[in-house]
């Protein structure tokens, strides 16, 4: 299997399309803590460097969904995976290989984004305010996010031989997953009571209250929200992004869930797959 | 005689359609097996079995003897390349990086041998130049060459000649014999261009709805092929008569026409019968060729 990753990323550092990405990562970067800084300078703000670090978690949601999609959908596109399984590899090791490679891409445009604006960042914002030990295990939780993401869009790309529907659907998943995190994120954090104003009807008097939120989640539908929000990779995406991360190792825990249900089911209906 | 390839009840099933049908095939080492069908017949669904690129609903094939069942078919691919329908190459990759990847998915330790493939197949000069720039002829032989790259005893090609131009065709018929002969490398090519195939396959296998019709060598072909003179008589005894005597061979098709296989002294022949009260109504030569057996054989239609 080592050969074919190798392959894999040899093509991986031959891929247009991967440069590209990782120029924008680069540029987004670069841009986050000049403006960052530009806001401190100009409104007399403290936005530390904390602040959009993990911004790049959001964006490799959908960015990763376009490196996998136009990256392995080519496998099929150009018939290249035909080469491997005559040459008797065995589909599991393909796939794998193919989700390493992904994978490691994936990491590689994190780094792309995290390099330049720590680069950048740390000259003109200071350090982290948070500790060094909880900005370590908060990239491993976005390492492992990653992998369940990834995982999440090569068992759709190895199931499906067009290459352009792959992208489209692949990105379409992207901001699917983004909207669901982002919608139980609005659930949970609604107010438990919101102001109101009402009116004496004896004297007239306008007077304001506290009136109960209809849409604030109490019990086991608040943990049922709570649940998935950890749960989910939106969900887990936009905490990371914020860097309100309760219980990482939990995170972790639910990402590697993902990632091997996912694979399992990918690697399963791709040994079974006639290929054309 | 020793195969490459055989197989035996072969079937493969899309839903109700039944691409496959029992179909059994031989290969033996060192041949150039064609196989010929019509549009639809499963010679691609049967290349697409062997290659391992789907699983068939039932029958068995092996693969230098061992079952496509058997773990170990993995170490019998490793001696296979393959061409199936389109080259498959990565468009964005040139000549040299499309061997590399195929070199690094191998695990083959050093890429001294791309410069000797890349010459093999014509494509030395093509630098840098990426593969989606490259001409169909060259993408066929690059697509060749990848198939090459773990220097297989056993290729399969897939219609290697469709869409080329003349000089396309040629350069790749003369890849083929030159692989073939220089290498020892078996060949299994499924062409529609019949009369491209009678000039490379030493073998062929004949393909309708899923089953083999028939299996022959290029050698039974053209004994079943040969050159004849068909000739209608009044009297097929006479005829017969004059043939032993002159010894000249012949098969008699009904009790007025009979082919002679060999040169005939017409006016000899004519005076002969003459002489035995026996007329010839009409004659003509034949020279069958493989697509007229293959019309014979299957009936024709649209290839």
């Amino acid at each position: 299997m080592t050969t074919l990753l190798s392959s894999m990323c040899f093509r991986l550092r031959r891929s247009k399309s991967f440069w590209c990405l990782a120029a924008f990562e680069g540029i987004v970067g670069v841009a986050f803590p000049i403006l960052n800084y530009r806001n401190n300078r100009r409104y007399l703000q403290e936005i530390p460097l904390d602040s959009n670090s993990f911004a790049f978690v959001t964006l490799m949601v959908v960015l990763s969904a376009v490196l996998v999609g136009l990256f392995l959908g080519t496998e099929y596109s150009d018939g290249t995976i035909r080469n491997k399984i005559i040459v008797g590899n065995r589909r599991r090791q393909i796939y794998l290989s193919n989700l390493g490679a992904a994978y490691l891409g994936s990491l590689f445009l994190c780094a792309c984004f995290l390099a330049p604006y720590l680069a950048v960042g740390i000259p003109l914002l200071g350090f982290y305010q948070l500790g060094v030990g909880a900005i370590l295990l908060n990239l491993l939780t976005a390492a492992v996010l990653m992998l369940a993401l990834v995982s999440i869009y090569t068992a759709f790309t190895m199931l499906n031989q067009n290459k352009a529907i792959v992208v489209a659907v692949c990105i379409l998943l992207g901001f699917a997953i983004l909207m669901v995190g982002s919608y139980i994120y609005a659930a949970l954090t609604a107010p438990e009571f919101l102001d109101g104003i009402s009116v004496d009807q004896a004297t007239g008097v306008l007077q304001q209250e506290v009136i109960p939120n209809p849409r604030y989640l109490r019990g086991a539908m608040r943990e049922v929200y709570q649940f998935f929000y950890d749960f989910l990779p939106g969900g887990q995406a936009i905490q990371l992004s914020s860097l309100e991360v309760a219980s990482p190792w939990r995170l972790m825990a639910y990402s590697l869930v993902i990632t091997l249900a996912s694979g399992a089911v990918g690697i399963c209906c791709f040994r079974r797959k006639d290929l054309k | 005689m020793d195969y490459v390839l055989t197989a035996t009840g072969l079937s493969k099933h899309y839903r109700r359609f039944k691409a496959l049908s029992g179909l059994s095939i031989h290969v033996p080492r060192g041949a150039i097996y064609g196989l010929v069908g019509k549009n639809g017949a499963g010679k691609t669904t049967l290349i697409r079995l062997i290659c391992g690129l789907q699983a068939p609903t039932a029958g068995q094939y092996a693969i230098y003897g061992i079952p496509h069942t058997d773990r170990a078919i993995v170490t019998a691919r490793r001696r296979m390349g393959a061409v199936v329908e389109t080259p498959s190459i990565y468009l964005d990759l040139s000549a040299e990086d499309n061997l590399k990847m195929q070199y690094r998915t191998l695990g083959l330790p050093s890429f001294a041998g791309i410069p000797e493939l890349l010459k093999l197949v014509g494509l030395s000069d093509s630098d840098r130049k990426k593969a989606k720039n490259f001409s169909l002829g060259m993408r066929q032989r690059l697509g060749i060459a990848v198939a090459l790259a773990g220097d297989p005893d056993f290729l399969v090609l897939d219609e290697p000649v469709n869409g080329l131009d003349p000089q396309g065709i040629i350069e790749i018929r003369e890849l083929i014999l030159k692989l073939n002969r220089e290498r020892q490398i078996t060949v299994l090519i499924s062409s529609h261009i019949l009369d491209e195939l009678s000039r490379l396959a030493t073998h062929y296998g004949f393909l309708d709805h899923g089953t083999m019709v028939k299996e022959l060598s290029a050698k039974e072909l053209e004994e079943s092929c040969r050159k004849c003179t068909r000739v209608e008589v009044s009297s097929i005894t006479a005829l017969t008569q004059v043939l032993d005597e002159e010894g000249i061979s012949y098969t008699i098709l009904s009790d007025t026409t009979a082919d002679l296989y060999e040169k005939i002294n017409v006016t000899h022949l004519a005076l002969a019968l003459s002489r035995r009260g026996c007329e010839i109504r009409s004659m003509e030569e034949r020279d069958e060729s493989l697509e007229s057996f293959y019309v014979n054989l299957l009936g024709g239609g649209r290839s």
